[in-house]
């Protein structure tokens, strides 16, 4: 129950929508608790000797007027408090997303992107239930129940109240038993269907060694297996579940049988009168909506507050990277030297250093490619020094100063970057250029495609600039895509440019031409190139060589060729690969 | 491609509706004996009301009803008289036929706590009973009346209570037989849903499977994951509820309206005058609320394509410090799904409510013409107060009616997605008549064949070679240059655009899929093992005996680690064999490729991800099972095939040298510098 107190201060920010909320539910209720009593004295007066049709009209009028009563109240109720519900729908889903752009990146590593959905669609609809019908229901149920058991004892015949909810608690009390036990058999359900999934999962992912090895029957004969059980399972609980509402709805019946015998005697012995007895039916009829919404009440707060719980541990999530307490941005812009002291690090999951005491000063304006295996350190190296993790202090300068030591805003804004996995958004391709500013005029996108030598592309596209990209657009191939995403980043005006193996999926003649370019456009500005290429990176004025996490030659690309080290033997391997010409966007691997 | 995108056509399509119910067609038996309980549970709602009525009308309001008097001894037998003043009463009601208008009636007036006996009918003007209750004041007439002891009202009212007691269990059992039926009828409909669903779930995953390569190359695996269980889901409750609450809900309105024009016509008349508003409000509504679905899924879909966008590429949005411009992107998304939302909650607000008030203002109603007709004498209460029950009975028809759409809208979508799957053509399929292969060979000829995945991108271009049996060949080449297309196409996960793939002189696509690949056996790059026991891994389905298993295990050098294992062959593996080893993994899919004694035996990059030990054994296997049957080798590590028997190196698609690793070396050309190259890679990096 704790979780709820999260809900707290979006309650407060909504309370008049739920004081005006549940002030017309209670009017609803309030209109219905006076039918049953116009009803009761119109029963009185037609049985009465000598009435005549203008007696009734006061009654007819009066039901009129509560039908009205009923409706703005019900709409009212809806409105403020359903409406509220989705109000703080949408803010907490805000906050959620809010909180998602403080996380770091190491976060969102451990934790499935689906499941990250999840919690901002599914966990978040069980919260609005719980604030729109769960809040109906408890003020509701509460009122109803008390009003009419007052009702019912003070005004009818507390005897015949007493014999005809006798059989009321029986629901609760069975309710409450087969409850258990289908929480049980729902969750089986529900572990045998992530089996299935799992195993269905698996099984499409195999399905080469599956077809090859002619094992198409008997796996289909498994996955039926587990269709199966989850079949015995959902009959399992079909078995109790489905006896829940004939269940209450016999036990309401029951009630509804002893007050018509008991009821009609005590009318047949003229204890209360036939108006009386029409009364109680129908506040007995209105204890039926509370009584099987107990059951949903307590199912629903359980879910939404596990689901809050869920939502609780995101907000409760302190992102790791962020600025020191005090930093201010430099007084003078940024000029993009760079410095890496003596840089060691290791990744939290991990004892083996994926970097190792690397150095290396690099004066503004200057180009520096770092090369290396897979798993060498040179994205580590990029990652740190975009504070994607944080380096240890004293280990990575920006023109001198630490960029512990800088505000993050600023230490970004003087890099511009072009991920290696070249991710773009489902956008407009203008709108991915002009993603570092929205407000990037038409020329410098523009100019960004034709130095990332993709603007010729762009134009052949129907839409040309405005072309959207991703699921409802069109998809572009691996070369385009790192060649627009190549674009996002020179349309970012910065002093520091890093690509990070920016050019594996274009061929070495488009490479070079961009380079050139790049060379040009780059003069005074820093340049960070990573590749596995040597071509990519033999203009640069300092190369290292890296591996495991070591520095274990630099220099520039002339000086290391005569050194006949690894980086040499890099270089005879690729001349040949390229004589052996894999195509570099071809499938079948 | 199957789009993910929520298409959101019609709720109801015949076409469609009439392929779901063909699921349930096996259960046709179930589902009919669900109606009759449907039925049964119907009349019992319908009945509830009545037996009330008539306890009203016979038991409950009967103190005034007329009597008539027979002297003691002489009152028809087998009617409730009433001993009192020394004669005996008899309901006016309870005879057999109406007396004679000169037979005297007599009338128990109740009022004020008193109860008093007159002679004539109950008045119509208001009376009061005198105290001692020997007169009885109508108006301004003054009547004679004998007063009714407490005791001999008793008397009187006894067949009443005997009646109540008896509608009392009538009732009862009309409860305990709708419980029976009610929970009979669930269970029942529930198994006809989950054999539906198993049944189109079961003709899905078989689709899925049987679908060629390409499909997968083209479907995301999640995607597929996601047609199999949660779309079939979503069928669920169509089957369960929908499909009987609507016959149940037409019963009930039937058996209602029915039943309101057996007790009155006059006020059945004027109940069923609400009935075309509630329709028309009803079909407003629908129409209303489809757009108004629509919208909120539509912005939800827009909420997790950002979503899913924006997590996994949270990293590029930090880099370029877009964080609070994605916030507001994501504002303009958010706060679309909550409007959408609202529209939805208003939409409701009013129809709903609107509903109740349409109900509480025919109770106003009936009590006006209702009343009126009592008092008139036209009516008896009873009726009045059935008729205020079966209103409400008649408008909750209405209120499942939107309940039912939105199941069968969600049903719709879903299965509109299933059947695309389900009418696919499987692409590649085998010939009418597929020829047989001849016993036990392994030839294998390329005879120019051009291959894309998609035109025009050719992956293979008028590639030719042949392959003897018993002959150990390999390819080289660079990543793409389209050595496992070759692998690919031997298997007949595709089919080729030009040219020809002959094994032993048949052509791939003569020959059935099953047995071509019973002759093949390929050992993937990515090993994939199945749950079970190792024995089951390596024999897979096949009736082999243990000698035959371990054999295979043996020749590959496999049963060493294998009989370390605490269970040995019996040892349980999980999926995809996370406790061993890669090169484990590898040497047991050798295994099971050996096991099943193939004329052909393909290693696609078999070595490429093991440690050197073994990668030795898996050499040394490979040394055991040469000569024994046609082998083709994929390998990068040029060490794995020196001893075969010719190699082909490959290079955009062609191929471009062949021989044997000696001339090959002597002709100096790619595979020499290839050679050269990785020699210095193995052997001489410091």
């Amino acid at each position: 129950m704790r979780h709820f107190r999260a809900l707290i201060p979006y309650f407060r920010r909504h309370r008049w929508f739920y004081v005006f909320g549940v002030g017309a539910l209670l009017g609803a209720d309030l209109a219905q608790l006076i039918l049953p009593q116009v009803l009761e004295r119109f029963v009185n007066t037609v049985q009465r000797a000598g009435a005549v049709q203008s007696d009734l009209w006061p009654y007819a009028i009066a039901l009129l007027v509560l039908a009205v009563i009923i409706f703005a109240t019900r709409f009212l109720w809806r409105n403020f408090v359903q409406g509220a519900a989705r109000l703080i729908d949408y803010e907490m889903r805000q906050d959620l997303f809010h909180q998602f752009t403080l996380l770091s990146p190491n976060y969102f590593n451990h934790h499935k992107t689906g499941d990250l959905m999840a919690h901002a669609t599914n966990d978040l609809q069980a919260v609005r239930m719980a604030l729109s019908m769960g809040v109906v229901m408890i003020a509701d149920t509460a009122f109803l129940i008390t009003s009419t058991l007052i009702i019912m004892f003070s005004t009818i015949s507390p005897s015949l109240a007493t014999f005809a909810l006798l059989p009321l608690p029986l629901a609760a009390v069975v309710t409450g038993l087969l409850g258990r036990q289908i929480h049980l058999r729902f969750r089986a359900v529900q572990d045998q269907f992530s089996t299935l999934s799992e195993h269905v999962q698996e099984n499409f992912s195999g399905i080469r060694v599956v077809k090859s090895f002619v094992q198409e029957e008997p796996e289909l004969a498994r996955l039926m297996a587990h269709s199966r059980e989850y079949f015995t399972r959902n009959m399992n609980l079909v078995r109790i579940w489905a006896l829940i509402q004939p269940l209450v709805q016999f036990i309401q019946g029951l009630a509804f049988v002893i007050a018509l015998v008991y009821g009609g005697i005590l009318v047949v012995r003229g204890t209360i009168s036939l108006g009386a007895f029409v009364a109680f039916t129908s506040y007995l009829g209105l204890l039926n909506w509370p009584m099987q919404s107990i059951g949903q009440l307590v199912n629903l707060i359980q879910r939404s507050g596990a689901s809050l719980q869920r939502l609780q541990d995101i907000f409760a999530e302190r992102p790791e990277i962020t600025d020191r307490p005090g930093v201010t941005p430099p007084a003078t812009p940024l000029r993009g030297a760079l410095r890496l002291n003596h840089l060691s690090f290791s990744y939290p999951d991990s004892n083996r250093p994926a970097v190792a005491d690397v150095s290396v000063d690099l004066a503004a304006g200057r180009t520096l490619a770092l090369i290396g295996r897979t798993g060498a350190g040179k994205s580590t190296i990029i990652n740190l020094l975009l504070r994607v993790f944080d380096p240890p202090p004293g280990t990575i300068f920006v023109d001198q100063i630490d960029i512990l030591d800088l505000p993050l805003l600023t230490l970004r804004e003087t890099i511009a970057y072009v991920p290696p996995d070249n991710f773009l958004f489902s956008e407009s391709i203008a709108q991915n250029i002009a993603f570092s500013d929205a407000d990037l005029g038409r020329e410098i996108v523009e100019q960004a495609a034709a130095d990332a030598a993709v603007k010729g592309e762009i134009l052949q596209f129907p839409d040309g600039f405005e072309t959207l990209l991703g699921e409802r657009g069109v998809t572009l191939s691996g070369g385009q895509k790192q060649r627009v995403s190549l674009a996002r980043a020179l349309a970012k005006t910065a002093q520091v440019l890093i690509l990070d193996d920016s050019f594996s999926a274009v061929d070495t003649y488009t490479e070079e031409t961009i380079l050139r370019g790049l060379l040009d456009l780059r003069q005074n500005r820093t340049t960070l190139l990573v590749a596995h290429r040597v071509s990519t990176i033999k203009h640069a004025d300092l190369i290292l060589v890296l591996e495991d996490g070591r520095v274990v030659e630099s220099g520039t690309h002339a000086a290391l060729l005569d050194h006949k080290g690894f980086y040499a033997r890099l270089y005879q391997r690729q001349l040949l690969e390229d004589r052996l010409g894999g195509a570099p966007e071809g499938r079948g691997a | 491609m199957i789009r993910e995108e929520e298409a959101l056509g019609k709720a109801y399509d015949t076409r469609l509706m009439r392929r779901l119910l063909g699921y349930a067609r096996p259960q046709f038996w179930w589902i009919l004996l669900a109606l009759v309980l449907t039925v049964i549970v119907t009349a019992s709602t319908i009945v509830q009301p009545y037996l009330v009525k008539i306890a009203i009308d016979n038991d409950i309001n009967t103190v005034s009803l007329p009597l008539v008097a027979y002297p003691i001894g002489q009152a028809p037998a087998g009617l409730p008289a009433v001993p009192f003043g020394g004669r005996l009463y008899v309901r006016v009601k309870a005879l057999p036929k109406a007396p004679g208008s000169n037979v005297p009636i007599y009338t128990i007036l109740a009022a004020g706590g008193q109860t008093a006996m007159i002679q004539g009918p109950m008045p119509h003007q208001a009376f009061t009973i005198l105290p001692g209750a020997r007169q009885v004041r109508v108006g301004s007439r003054l009547l004679t009346a004998v007063p009714v002891s407490a005791a001999a009202m008793s008397r009187f009212r006894q067949q009443d209570v005997a009646g109540l007691e008896l509608i009392g269990v009538i009732f009862l059992a009309a409860l305990l037989l709708a419980f029976l039926a009610n929970y009979l009828q669930a269970y029942i409909l529930n198994w006809v849903s989950q054999s539906s669903i198993f049944a189109i779930r079961k003709d899905v995953i078989t689709k899925i499977e049987r679908m060629p390569a390409a499909f997968f190359d083209k479907n995301p695996t999640g995607r597929l994951v996601t047609r199999a269980t949660n779309d079939v889901e979503a069928l669920e409750e169509m089957y369960s509820s929908v499909m009987v609450n609507m016959i149940r809900d037409g019963l009930l309105l039937v058996g209602v309206v029915v039943i309101m024009f057996q007790m009155n016509t006059y006020l059945a008349l004027i109940s069923i005058a609400v009935l075309p508003v509630v329709f028309v409000a009803a079909n407003i509504y629908r129409n209303k609320a489809r757009t108004a679905y629509r919208n909120v899924r539509l912005a939800l879909a827009r909420i997790n394509a950002f979503l899913a966008e924006n997590i996994s590429g949270m990293r590029v949005v930090q880099t370029f410090q877009r964080q609070q411009a994605q916030e507001e992107k994501f504002r303009s998304a958010n706060g679309a799904f909550r409007d959408a939302g609202i529209r939805e909650i208003r939409l409701f607000a009013i129809f709903r409510p609107f509903m109740d008030f349409l109900y509480t203002g025919m109770v106003a109603v009936l009590v006006w013409f209702g009343g009126g007709s009592i008092i008139d004498s036209a009516l008896t209460f009873g009726v009045v107060y059935a008729f205020i029950q079966y209103i409400q009975l008649l408008f909750q028809p209405i209120n499942d009616v939107t309940q039912n759409y939105s199941i069968l809208q969600s049903a719709m979508a879903a299965s509109e997605r299933l059947f695309v799957l389900l009418d696919r053509p499987l692409d590649l399929v085998d010939a009418p008549s597929p020829q047989a292969l001849p016993a036990g060979k392994g030839r294998v000829v390329f005879d120019h064949v051009w291959f894309a995945y998609e035109e025009p991108t050719w992956v293979l271009r008028d590639v030719s070679f042949a392959i003897e049996p018993g002959q150990t060949v390999a390819f080289v080449g660079a990543t793409g240059a389209g050595k496992t297309s070759i692998m690919s196409l031997l298997a007949r996960f595709y089919d080729v655009q030009r040219g020809q793939v002959l094994v032993d002189g048949v052509d791939l696509r003569q020959v059935a899929q099953a047995e071509l690949r019973q002759r093949i056996a390929v050992v993937h790059q990515d090993v994939f093992i199945f749950a079970g026991t190792i024995r089951q891994n390596i024999a897979l389905n096949k009736p082999l005996t243990d000698a035959q298993i371990m054999a295979a295990a043996q020749l590959v050098g496999a049963d060493r680690f294998i009989t370390r294992l605490p269970h040995g062959y019996d040892e349980p593996v999980q999926e995809r064999g996370s406790t061993f080893s890669t090169g484990q993994r590898q040497l047991l899919s050798l295994a099971r490729a050996v096991a099943a004694d193939p004329s052909i035996l393909v290693l696609d990059e078999a070595t490429s991800n093991i440690d050197t030990e073994s990668e030795q054994q898996i050499q040394a296997a490979l040394h055991n099972l040469a000569g024994t049957r046609t082998m083709i080798v994929v390998a990068h590590r040029l060490s794995t095939i020196q001893s075969a028997d010719c190699i082909f190196v490959m290079a955009q698609g062609q191929i471009r040298e062949s021989g044997t690793h000696q001339q090959l070396l002597a002709q100096g050309g790619l595979y020499y510098d290839l050679y050269r190259l990785q020699y210095k890679e193995d052997y001489d990096v410091t």
